[in-house]
């Protein structure tokens, strides 16, 4: 292998043989990597353990799982990576040997696995390949963030762009976001839309907006309205211009039914936090003409609820709408939320609001995206065309997250005068906007080479490339200004520039993105609203107890991230974020009202991800529990040992007789399909690990008996793939925080498939381990493993693997 | 049903409280019998890919007798008045469907080849595509692709295929698959365009066409720097403009006809119902205003967990779909799949309402294919598979009979028998063995 002699290169290289010095003087839990040829010896003596206990299977014969060990040496550990690998996975999740087979001592298991794993990572350290990434389209959350960061104006992702496809749990995996027509179509109407949202108009069409209100259950109190109030919505509306708007409550009343109308409920508006409107509906009258005169009353009603008139500034305000909650004690209807409809027919609902205008206005536009965008303002027309220029170039700049050549620019500038001659200096500006935000140099990102280099060489990213992989990776979005300029001159290869610049990121607001795009895809919490618990069976279920299950995760990682922790903390940590109603779910009666706050637990059962509602109800069905659910995403995502793929003719999970007047339990059921030994292999060792959570039910209420069979007590008592007992969700907890570092390999090999938008291969492996290892210096928190990603050889470098290489720069 | 030349005016219905309680009005504001855009003598015909994940149970599904004397068991029966325009296929497979269990069942509907084992899409150019190819190019789209939900839970996703394969049942290429719109308003703006005034939506056309020029010379100069798997992505790109830029010059020319174009929809209904029926009303309306004439529609979403409140049955999709044989559990999943089939003759009637200019009715003009390709979920087989085709495609279908071939005759025998009636030559055959001549 050729590597190309270039400055940076060297500087990359110094820097992990540097690293790795630092680690031989650690303390280590797996042994120290030496050279290959030490590893070597050190593995001949362990090969015996594989010799003794797994060939009893792995063999010509059996050839379970498609792998024979017996023809193999130590020396083809490193001609079969993927291989052993996996076999390493199997080890270091403790599921081989399966149950029921000869185990090795654990010092014989931890010995083997740090002899192939040295004879593997000292190989690659001899043999280095950071594979690389190809062409990189922006996912529709990045152009969303993107879009906000260039301009200030917030889109919705999923009204601007199609569903991206995802691979491995993530949605920023290069090699299968695809391009189709239908992305084309739609990155042109969203690039108009932000330029109409940026640049404003001083005469906009009279136009109607309208926002769906949430009807699932208008019972509970809406984050952000006024205390007292419940049901509603809280919206924030960009108003184009200073001027006259109305607002619409459309059809609360209807003809033929009157349902919601038994009662009077006071329906308020607020605009900024400020009361600007409160109207009764329901109750007596209303509810007496409406079954009386019917429709001209359903007109009158909704009449009182038509263009409440609002005058509003440019830019965005907060508008709220809700009912003023009222007690329903003077009635017989039932007090709580019973039944499928949740006690949603007896109150008054809304399900849309219009807001339309402007009607009348005085033609000003202050908005903040009009003021971060237009940079100058022409005083005359022969200024026009220089302020176009200022203005196209920073927002080019920022697009295409590099500095700019004349080039880049000539198209937004033809683009700007076919606008101006159409309409005026504004609308240039809009059209300029357009053809950047279209440009496939804004669409995708790239590595390109640089310099004379051939396939096989290994180079690093250039900084500004770097400056790019940063800004996606903890922030999802593009680069600021301070991280390009940094990139621009050079700096980011300075450790310490790199350091700090890591830190401040992490503290930007912008590393939520981290929280919402990383931890809730690699938990799979966007998941959780397919679930969609069963109202016979959860009556009091509703979806804000989803969304704070969303929000105490959500805080519950973000904390973790800023203070620092220890990632074995996400399994462990006694402190969660609870509001009123979700502290209420998990039995804790002493916090009150909306706001999340910290709360330390009590409950050892709660601690910790596992005690989470959130993971609970993402790995349940509707109307039941899964323990073969929860094991295989405890395997995948908590212990780094996916499961097999279930083979195909497998009969689902057994039901309950129909008829039978007593339901089997879980358990019962599972240990039915677990008879059959071809399911056995797998559900010995998967079930066990999900009946430990059998005491959370599908929403994640804590229970100790089971009411869906004869509410018997439930046994979470079972036995882990190696033989150990279990009993219960503290039990798992602990098995799976005893390696210390096996934890944080799981979670790193996530986070770099995450950070570097591919798959992470064998390959990297032995990188994954390097950054583990090198965090425990540093009690394997958080930032220490995403600092050790960032300055990985994955992360910085790339390996050129095309046949075809055209030199040249993007210019 | 009445056929009358009245419609409601669309601020009529906007006043009526009506128009709040229910999102599917929009075949109450298609003027009835409205002509298509005017045509030709013969017009090729409408093609429909409608497809229901998690098969069927296939004993209320196959009939008892072959030919044209065929009898209608529950999961077709809803479509009892359409005999004559029916053909039931018997014993098909799929073979290039086994494998991850659920991952790779929707996108190898429609083609016969084998998806490559990788997360990066490889699969068939599907068959819609093919009809695209040659009979969807005058209109201003080649085809619509929609679906009622974008993904299914965990399952829908494998390890070695990724979940390419099952979001979608049409790859425009083997590595390009079409992403299904569920959103109605998106879906609406597709067809109808952004624009509120013929103005400007002519002035919008023509700034599409310089963005698109723009995109392809943009385009063009990264691409010299690139190199070879690079090359492709952008490849893919550049094509996805060209075709955008010829929809766009389409879509300039096209008549909408007397169509009378109803006002957008807002976003997604929040009940399945009315979301399910306001999307295949979309469609009618597209193939009304011959929009298109090739529609993609997933019922729901391959490893859907969604429940069927609406017909009395509260259990998760898929989950039920894991029968194991349970009288009572095959009862409720036979309760979904016929409202599946409900749904579907809901449409075939609209198409056999409208006229196709002088080709009789939309659905004699028609060739809908209805089915899955899956049989039955509790074994996660793929034979036999349940087939049928509705429409005669303007007398190339001879209908009116259930055929029975010969066991695991491939199903691409049957898509290849579609193309070979279009006079469609494949681009590709997948495991095609020959035609079903009987069809």
């Amino acid at each position: 292998m050729k590597v190309a002699t270039n400055k940076l290169l060297h500087q990359a290289i110094t820097v992990s043989v540097l690293a790795l010095a630092v680690t031989l003087k650690a303390p280590l839990t797996v042994a120290q990597v030496k050279n290959y040829d030490s590893a070597l010896v050190t593995m001949r003596q362990h090969w015996s353990t594989l010799e003794t206990y797994c060939t009893g299977c792995h063999n010509f014969e059996d050839y379970s799982g498609g792998l024979d060990l017996t023809l193999m040496t130590p020396e083809d550990i490193v001609k079969h990576p993927e291989t052993f690998e996996m076999v390493l996975k199997k080890l270091r999740g403790a599921v081989m040997p399966p149950p029921n087979q000869n185990y090795p001592t654990l010092q014989e298991r931890w010995d083997l696995v740090s002899a192939i794993e040295n004879t593997l990572d000292s190989y690659a350290a001899e043999h280095p390949d950071p594979g690389r990434v190809g062409l990189h389209r922006l996912n529709r959350n990045e152009y969303v963030n993107a879009v906000k960061d260039l301009t200030g104006v917030r889109i919705s992702a999923e009204l601007a762009l199609p569903k991206d496809d995802n691979s491995d749990g993530f949605d920023n995996v290069a090699a299968v976001l695809k391009v189709s027509p239908t992305f084309i179509d739609q990155y042109i109407s969203s690039a108009r839309l932000v330029a109409e949202l940026t640049v404003g108009s001083h005469s906009p069409r009279n136009e109607e907006t309208v926002y769906a209100v949430d009807g699932s259950y208008q019972g509970a109190h809406v984050d952000g309205l006024p205390l007292g109030t419940r049901g509603g919505a809280l919206i924030e509306h960009q108003f184009p211009v200073d001027g006259d708007y109305t607002l619409t409550i459309p059809a609360m009343a209807g003809a033929g039914y009157t349902l919601g109308m038994e009662y009077a409920h006071e329906v308020i508006v607020t605009l900024d936090g400020k009361l600007i409107f409160r109207k009764s509906i329901g109750g007596g009258e209303d509810l007496k003409s409406l079954d009386q005169i019917q429709a001209p009353a359903v007109a009158e009603i909704n009449a009182r609820f038509a263009d409440i008139p609002l005058q509003v500034s440019s830019g965005i305000h907060k508008i709220g709408v809700g009912f003023v909650a009222r007690s329903f004690a003077e009635s017989d209807e039932f007090l709580g939320s019973l039944g499928p409809n949740r006690g949603m027919d007896r109150i008054a609902q809304m399900r849309r609001v219009v807001i339309k205008g402007p009607l009348k206005s005085n033609g000003h536009i202050a908005t903040d995206s009009r003021r971060k965008v237009m940079i100058c303002e022409p005083m005359d027309i022969t200024e026009e065309t220089a302020c176009a220029r200022q203005i196209l170039a920073q927002l080019a700049k920022g697009a295409f997250r590099r500095p700019i050549t004349e080039e880049d620019l000539q198209d937004p500038m033809t683009f700007f005068e076919q606008g101006r001659r159409d309409g005026g200096f504004d609308s240039g500006i809009k059209n300029g906007l357009i053809a950047i935000l279209t440009s496939p140099k804004f669409l995708f990102r790239t590595t390109l080479p640089q310099g004379d280099i051939s396939p096989g060489d290994i180079v690093p990213i250039s900084d500004i490339e770097m400056a790019s992989r940063l800004s996606f990776f903890l922030w999802s979005s593009i680069p600021d200004k301070e991280l390009l300029d940094l990139g621009t001159k050079g700096e980011l290869s300075k450790p310490e520039v790199l350091d700090a610049q890591i830190k401040r990121m992490l503290a930007d607001h912008r590393a939520i993105a981290l929280v919402e795009n990383f931890f809730f895809q690699w938990l799979r919490l966007r998941d959780l609203e397919s679930v969609d618990p069963d109202p016979e069976i959860f009556p009091d279920y509703t979806p804000s107890l989803m969304d704070a299950f969303k929000e105490e995760i959500k805080l519950f990682a973000l904390n973790l991230l800023k203070d620092n922790r220890p990632v074995s903390e996400l399994l462990v940590s006694n402190t969660t974020y609870l509001n009123e109603d979700l502290a209420l779910h998990y039995d804790i009666t002493d916090v009150k009202g909306d706001q999340f706050r910290q709360v330390k637990l009590a409950q050892e059962e709660r601690f910790g991800l596992l005690g989470k509602g959130g993971i609970q109800m993402v790995t349940s069905y509707a109307n039941r529990t899964t323990p073969v659910i929860r094991g295989a995403y405890l395997m995948e995502n908590f212990m780094g040992v996916p499961p097999a793929d279930p083979p195909r003719d497998v009969p689902g999970f057994p039901e309950t007789k129909e008829g039978q007047m007593v339901a089997e339990t879980v358990r019962e059921r599972l240990e039915r399909h677990r008879d059959n030994p071809a399911c056995a292999g797998c559900h010995d060792i998967m079930d066990p690990l999900g009946l430990a959570l059998e005491n959370f039910n599908s929403i994640g209420k804590f229970r100790l008996r089971d009411s869906d069979a004869g509410n018997v007590l439930i046994d979470a008592s079972g036995k882990l793939a190696d033989g150990r007992p279990l009993d219960g969700v503290n039990d798992l907890r602990k098995a799976l925080i005893e390696r210390k570092d096996q934890f944080p390999i799981v979670i790193t090999e996530k986070l770099m498939t995450y950070a570097l938008g591919r798959s992470v291969e064998a390959q990297d492996m032995p990188a994954v381990r390097a950054i583990v290892r090198q965090a425990e210096t540093e009690n394997y928190t958080f930032v220490a493993l995403i600092r050790g990603v960032i300055n990985s050889d994955q992360f910085r470098l790339m390996t050129m693997t095309d046949e075809k290489l055209q030199i040249g720069s993007i210019d | 049903m009445f056929i009358t030349k009245k419609h409601l005016a669309r601020r009529t219905v906007l006043r009526s409280t009506l128009a709040t309680v229910s999102l599917p009005l929009l075949d109450a504001m298609i003027p009835a019998g409205t002509a298509l855009a005017q045509t030709a003598a013969v017009t090729p015909p409408k093609l429909g890919f409608f497809y229901f994940p998690h098969g069927a149970v296939m004993s209320h599904w196959t009939p008892d007798k072959i030919g044209n004397n065929f009898d209608l068991k529950s999961l077709l029966a809803p479509l009892e008045a359409y005999k004559q325009h029916m053909t039931i296929i018997s014993n098909l497979e799929n073979k290039r469907a086994y494998g991850p269990v659920h991952a790779i069942t929707p996108g190898t509907w429609l083609t016969g080849a084998a998806p490559r084992v990788s997360h990066e899409p490889y699969g068939g150019m599907t068959i819609d595509q093919m009809a695209a190819l040659a009979i969807g190019q005058d209109t201003p789209l080649p085809s619509i692709e929609v679906a009622t939900e974008t993904s299914g839970a965990a399952g829908s996703c494998d390890r070695a295929y990724g979940c390419s394969y099952a979001g979608t049942i049409s790859f425009r290429t083997p590595t390009t698959p079409l992403p299904m719109e569920n959103n109605p308003r998106k879906l609406f703006q597709q067809l109808f365009g952004v624009g509120d005034t013929e103005l400007e939506r002519q002035k919008l056309s023509t700034q599409t066409a310089s963005i698109l020029d723009l995109m392809i010379t943009e385009a063009g100069a990264l691409n010299k720097t690139l190199s070879g798997s690079d090359r492709n992505v952008l490849n893919d790109y550049l094509e996805s403009v060209r075709e955008i830029e010829r929809r766009v010059q389409k879509a300039a020319e096209h008549d909408l006809g007397n169509l009378e174009v109803p006002e957008a929809p807002q976003g997604i209904p929040a009940n399945f119902d009315q979301h399910l029926k306001l999307l295949m009303d979309l469609i009618l309306l597209a193939f009304q205003g011959n929009v298109t004439r090739i529609a993609n529609m997933m019922f729901a979403a391959e490893v859907s967990n969604q429940t069927y409140n609406h017909v009395g049955v509260s259990d998760a999709f898929h989950p039920l779909s894991h029968h194991q044989n349970n009288e009572a559990k095959m009862s409720r999943l036979r309760i979904i799949q016929e409202y599946h089939t409900r749904m579907f003759a809901r449409f075939v009637d609209k198409m056999a309402s409208l006229p196709d200019g002088d080709n009789g009715t939309m659905l004699d003009n028609a060739m809908l294919l209805y089915g899955s390709n899956m049989s039955n979920s509790n074994a996660h087989d793929h034979y036999p598979l349940p087939t049928a085709i509705i429409g005669k495609a303007g007398g190339r279908i001879k209908g009116g009979q259930h055929i029975m071939t010969a066991e695991r005759t491939p199903v691409a025998n049957l898509m290849m028998t579609l193309l070979d009636r279009l006079d469609i030559t494949p681009q590709e055959t997948g495991d095609a063995t020959g035609l079903i001549a009987d069809v």
